[in-house]
């Protein structure tokens, strides 16, 4: 019987080939978008808050917690970026300068919220309006979810700004230490300790909330 | 070990986020310690809720919402010239803003403290009281070829504020050098200000202090 050759490398590699390429042309894509938008183009703009917006708007309502306040974030975020996109080197990646001004513009808006003295709004009461990426069938599943969501972001609500924001960026939104480090403009071992402090401060709430075990 | 300072290390640990010397550390703890196995099951309890936070996401009106109100509020915008684009990119390309504007800022400090320590200097020359060149009876060139080094330059007159107060000490030694070095004066080259010598060598300064009888 005439074996056949092992086509599977072969495969493997022209799938990864295929998608570095595909990367490729959404970068150079995008870095179009980014030099036509500097020089005031509004639909190249348009695009670029197209494909970023989601992003932008969901860190900010995980950061401040009221949807109205990070729907302002976000528009303020976008504006920033128009205004300064000239400043911006497009030979590096773009979002991670983006989720950096998210941050701080999200940092500005919590502290003028707080000099304001205007009360946080939690997240469960605020915005009934989240969407949920796999929505369950059962109702009672999806009671006991928006039940275990307010629960959580009242813990997040009762950690202090710095360490709220690293963990909400490195596990919520999921980015690495390093990205968080870079996002915070802080060092890695700062954002290490603020996620460690975090999570048992965290794990004691959730505690609390089902009557302590321990 | 004390289990206190470990729980912060196990918070770390439980998503991965330690070293692998710090990791080894935590998990011989872990086999050996349950009240802190206990803690890391906790933390990943509850880490593993906040996990299901990732699919909770916001809704689509209110992201077109943002959007009109972002490209409505960017078409009154006036759009970045030109020219600042390119200025920028040329002086601020590839580096970080802050480090760009920190070496601009040290570039400007240096040469401005160059230039006014240069224009501090010349100003000090033009300051410095003219040397009395008349009164002053220029050695025989012969005499000034017959001069030890270092050479002597024209004198450079100091005047006091206030009548100086001469050590009796000083007339010795300053008349033991003057035989030395300096060339005979006549009595009519005589004054009462003190005078300053100036060598080839800095570390050499001749100071002539002449009494009423001009020794």
């Amino acid at each position: 019987m005439e074996s056949r050759p092992d086509t599977s490398l072969i495969d493997a590699r022209s799938l990864w080939m295929s998608q570095s390429s595909q990367e490729g042309a959404r970068a150079s894509e995008l870095t179009n978008l980014l030099t036509r938008a500097a020089s005031g183009d509004a639909a190249a703009f348009e695009q670029i808050v197209i494909r970023h917006e989601r992003r932008v708007l969901t860190l900010s309502w995980r950061l401040l917690g009221a949807i109205e306040d990070a729907q302002d974030a976000a528009q303020e975020v976008f504006l920033r970026t128009f205004k300064y996109l000239h400043r911006f080197d497009a030979q590096k990646p773009f979002e991670p300068w983006l989720i950096r001004m998210t941050v701080n513009v999200c940092r500005d808006l919590g502290k003028a919220r707080q000099q304001r003295g205007a009360v946080i709004v939690e997240h469960g009461e605020s915005y009934d309006g989240a969407e949920l990426r796999d929505p369950g069938n059962d109702p009672h599943e999806e009671l006991q979810f928006e039940q275990q969501r307010q629960m959580l972001y009242r813990a997040l609500d009762e950690l202090p700004e710095k360490e709220r924001t690293a963990f909400v960026l490195r596990d919520i939104e999921g980015m690495t230490t390093e990205e968080t480090a870079e996002a915070l403009g802080s060092s890695e071992a700062t954002v290490r300790s603020q996620i460690s402090s975090a999570r048992l401060k965290i794990r004691k709430h959730v505690e609390r909330m089902n009557g302590g075990r321990r | 070990m004390k289990c206190t300072a470990l729980e912060s290390l196990i918070a770390l640990y439980i998503e991965g986020d330690l070293p692998v010397s710090s990791r080894r550390r935590v998990e011989a703890h872990l086999q050996s310690c349950s009240a802190c196995k206990t803690l890391a099951e906790d933390l990943r309890e509850s880490q593993s809720l906040f996990k299901v936070l990732r699919a909770a996401t916001v809704n689509s009106s209110d992201l077109s919402g943002v959007r009109e109100r972002v490209l409505n509020e960017v078409g009154d915008l006036e759009p970045v010239p030109g020219w600042v684009i390119t200025v920028h990119r040329l002086f601020f390309a590839g580096m970080r803003r802050r480090n760009a504007i920190a070496g601009v800022l040290l570039a400007a400090l240096v040469s401005g403290g160059a230039w006014y320590s240069q224009w501090h200097l010349a100003g000090e020359r033009t300051n410095e009281a003219p040397v009395d060149v008349a009164s002053f009876e220029v050695p025989a060139p012969a005499d000034v070829a017959n001069m030890d080094q270092p050479s002597v330059k024209a004198p450079q007159i100091v005047k006091p504020a206030e009548p100086l107060e001469i050590p009796e000490a000083l007339p010795a030694e300053v008349s033991a050098e003057q035989s030395v070095d300096e060339p005979a004066l006549t009595q009519s080259q005589v004054s009462q200000i003190p005078m300053k010598f100036v060598t080839d060598d800095p570390d050499i300064i001749i100071y002539w202090l002449p009494t009423d009888k001009g020794d």
